[in-house]
């Protein structure tokens, strides 16, 4: 049955035209090839590429901000009745108080406007891996007149450990508008930390939550909860969970959701730039229906031979269909074992190439990540495969369908 | 029995926008089996041509065909291109071997366009190429062949399917009168040795006389 309609001559017919007996292959046939195996390479590597990145910023940003956030927009009093019952919320290891926001530090006359975060160190680092992030000094001495700068800001501005910094919050200027003066906080600097996420080491400084406190004047009150999750395939349940039973303005959202905008870019650039990168296949596509095309009128006789030897028009033009099918089939195999290989070195060769032009510690800076990161996803590997394989054979279909519109008679004719 | 092949009153005119131009004109002509007839005729009379009405290969404008008593002319061209496989071989002048492929291989390609490629098949080819004296060039390619050397890859081609009609138009018309010669022995030797019907184009009437019938096409008819 299957035979009768889809005869498996054109199969070798296509096969023998690409790879003729007794020669390493066409020339054409192996450009072609070339052409869909860079498309490929270029496609699997760049979107493996960006969803590393984004499956990494993802887990910095969960790593380092907690799984669920528990906010109301306003300080949060009672601190301790909402932390007993967040506690006891189901899925939920650890809930750290935090309260946030920004000010201007200044360290030996060189100022910064970085992020500050008061937290309470015992709870912080059952919600973030703080421990692990100091590269410099003891979580433990982070009391009411310590701070800890981020690697990248300590650089900046000049602090070592022990260095003196002053501290100017946003309260003293709702002071100073009542003719009052506050002096700014003095603190010392007891350890540095790095997430190794840029955009958390370029800014950010710890201090305890009641140095917080008084910078930002929020006496006992807080910003916030960060929780972390047993499992956050479950947090739909705490989610819920939480919604019924914190008292009305508290907000329980998580952290990507938060993130949301950010994430939605990564998203939209690693789309974009499957686009742009298919255009490689497309190109690549287009110079096998060229090749195919002139092929057709090269072969127009043999194709009237076809007929007379008792092939119907539309099996001997199938066989072009089938060229372009092979040409994507063996392009596609070969473009993913490439892009299997780069991706194998990619350090490799990224960091042999920021050796050679001396721009390492541009590249850290720029690109968030030292090393890059990748996300194979099978759905990734799929669409790209079947797109060129598929794409590769619509190329073959043009010069197929000239070539099935051809009378037997007058191709055994023709002249060429 | 119905003969081997019968045409009734065929005509043919190719049309364009420089007018209509008559090439066959009322030819009938039949066949019996094992039959071999010759037809000669000035260049540019039809022959070719009525080659190809009769092979199905072209469209007629009106007249029967009739390929052991079956009328493809009524049929679909799938079901013409598979029959047209089975039941006639064509040789032409200049012998259209596939350039990828190796002689054996492209002998077997005629078998494997009407499907059913098996050892049987393969030994018959080699046969085949024996008999026309290419035991030793099976995996030659085309163009390292003699133009000879080609069309007696044609014939075996046009013979691997046992095919019950031949259809030769000018076989010999590329080649020199000493390999013309072996050419057309080979031809006439294994038509008749299978009991092939034979339909032989030839411009040389030291070859035509050697086929049972002879005919000439003047300007679209038989004389
Ligand atoms: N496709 C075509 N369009 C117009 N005229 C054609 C076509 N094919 C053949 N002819 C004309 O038909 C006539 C017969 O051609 P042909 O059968 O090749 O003759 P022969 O084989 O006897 O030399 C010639 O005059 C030729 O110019
Ligand atoms: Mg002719």
């Amino acid at each position: 049955m299957f035979k009768k309609y889809f005869p498996t001559w054109p199969f070798y017919l296509a096969f023998k035209q690409l790879f003729p007996t007794g020669r390493k292959g066409s020339f054409f046939a192996w450009m072609a090839t070339c052409g869909v195996m860079l498309g490929v390479m270029v496609l699997i590597v760049v979107q493996c590429v960006m969803g590393g990145f984004g499956a990494e910023i993802k887990r910095l940003v969960v790593e380092t901000g907690g799984d669920i956030r528990v906010e109301s927009g306003f300080p949060i009093m009672e601190r301790a009745a909402i932390q007993a019952q967040l506690d006891k919320a189901p899925g939920v290891v650890a809930a750290a108080p935090y309260a946030q926001g920004v000010v201007m530090l200044q360290c030996g006359g060189r100022p910064a406007f970085p992020y500050i975060k008061g937290i309470d160190v015992e709870r912080e680092r059952q919600v973030v891996p703080l421990d692990r992030y100091m590269t410099v000094g003891d979580l433990n001495d982070l009391d009411e007149d310590g701070i800890i700068i981020s690697t990248q800001l300590a650089a900046s501005i000049g602090a070592i450990l022990g260095s003196r910094v002053s501290v100017y919050s946003p309260l003293m200027l709702e002071k100073l508008e009542n003719d009052e003066v506050l002096l700014p906080k003095e603190l010392q600097v007891v350890g540095f930390f790095e997430t190794g996420w840029n955009q958390v080491d370029g800014k950010t400084v710890l201090v305890s939550l009641e140095t917080m406190q008084s910078l930002y004047g929020l006496e006992t009150g807080i910003h916030g909860f960060a929780l972390r999750l047993k499992d956050t395939k479950k947090e739909d349940a705490t989610l819920e969970w939480l919604s019924a039973h914190l008292p009305v303005p508290l907000r329980a959202y998580t952290v990507l959701e938060a993130n949301h905008d950010l994430l939605f870019i990564l998203r939209l650039e690693k789309t974009v730039l499957f686009f742009i990168t298919l255009f490689v296949i497309l190109v690549a596509a287009f110079s096998i229906t060229s090749s195919l095309m002139t092929a057709v009128v090269r072969k127009t006789r043999e194709l009237g031979l076809l007929c007379a030897l008792g092939a119907s028009p539309s099996n001997a033009a199938f066989c072009f269909c089938i060229q372009g099918f092979l040409i994507g089939l063996v392009g596609t195999t070969l473009g993913t074992l490439g892009a299997g290989l780069a991706l194998f070195f990619r350090n490799d060769v990224v960091h042999a190439f920021a050796r050679l032009t001396h721009s390492e510690e541009a590249l850290v800076r720029f690109y968030q990540f030292s090393n890059i990161p990748v996300e194979y996803a099978k759905e990734d590997f799929l669409l790209i495969i079947i797109l060129s394989i598929y794409i590769s054979t619509l190329a073959g279909l043009l010069p197929a369908l000239r070539a099935s519109r051809l009378k037997p008679a007058e191709a055994l004719r023709s002249e060429v | 029995m119905s003969p081997l092949l019968t045409a009734h009153n065929l005509t043919k005119a190719f049309k364009g926008p420089w007018g209509s131009l008559s090439v066959i004109s009322g030819v009938s002509l039949s066949l019996n089996t094992g039959e071999s007839l010759s037809i000669r005729g000035e260049s540019g009379s039809g022959k070719t041509t009525l080659l190809h009405v009769l092979a199905g290969l072209e469209a007629v404008d009106s007249g029967e065909l009739f390929w052991e008593g079956e009328s493809p002319l009524s049929r679909s061209l799938a079901w013409q291109a598979k029959r047209r496989g089975l039941f006639l071989g064509l040789v032409f002048q200049s012998y259209y071997l596939v350039p990828e492929l190796n002689v054996l291989e492209n002998v077997l390609l005629a078998k494997r366009l009407v499907g059913g490629l098996d050892k049987a098949a393969e030994a018959r080819a080699e046969a085949l190429l024996l008999k026309a004296g290419l035991q030793n060039r099976l995996k030659h390619l085309p163009h390292q062949l003699s133009g000879g050397e080609r069309q007696r890859v044609a014939i075996a081609r046009a013979l691997i399917n046992q095919p019950r009609l031949l259809l030769a138009d000018e076989p010999t018309g590329n080649l020199d009168e000493k390999t013309a010669e072996t050419v057309m022995e080979l031809l006439l030797n294994l038509t008749a040795d299978a009991g092939v019907g034979l339909i032989l184009v030839t411009h040389n009437p030291e070859f035509a006389k050697r086929t049972q019938r002879q005919v000439v096409l003047h300007k679209g008819q038989l004389l």
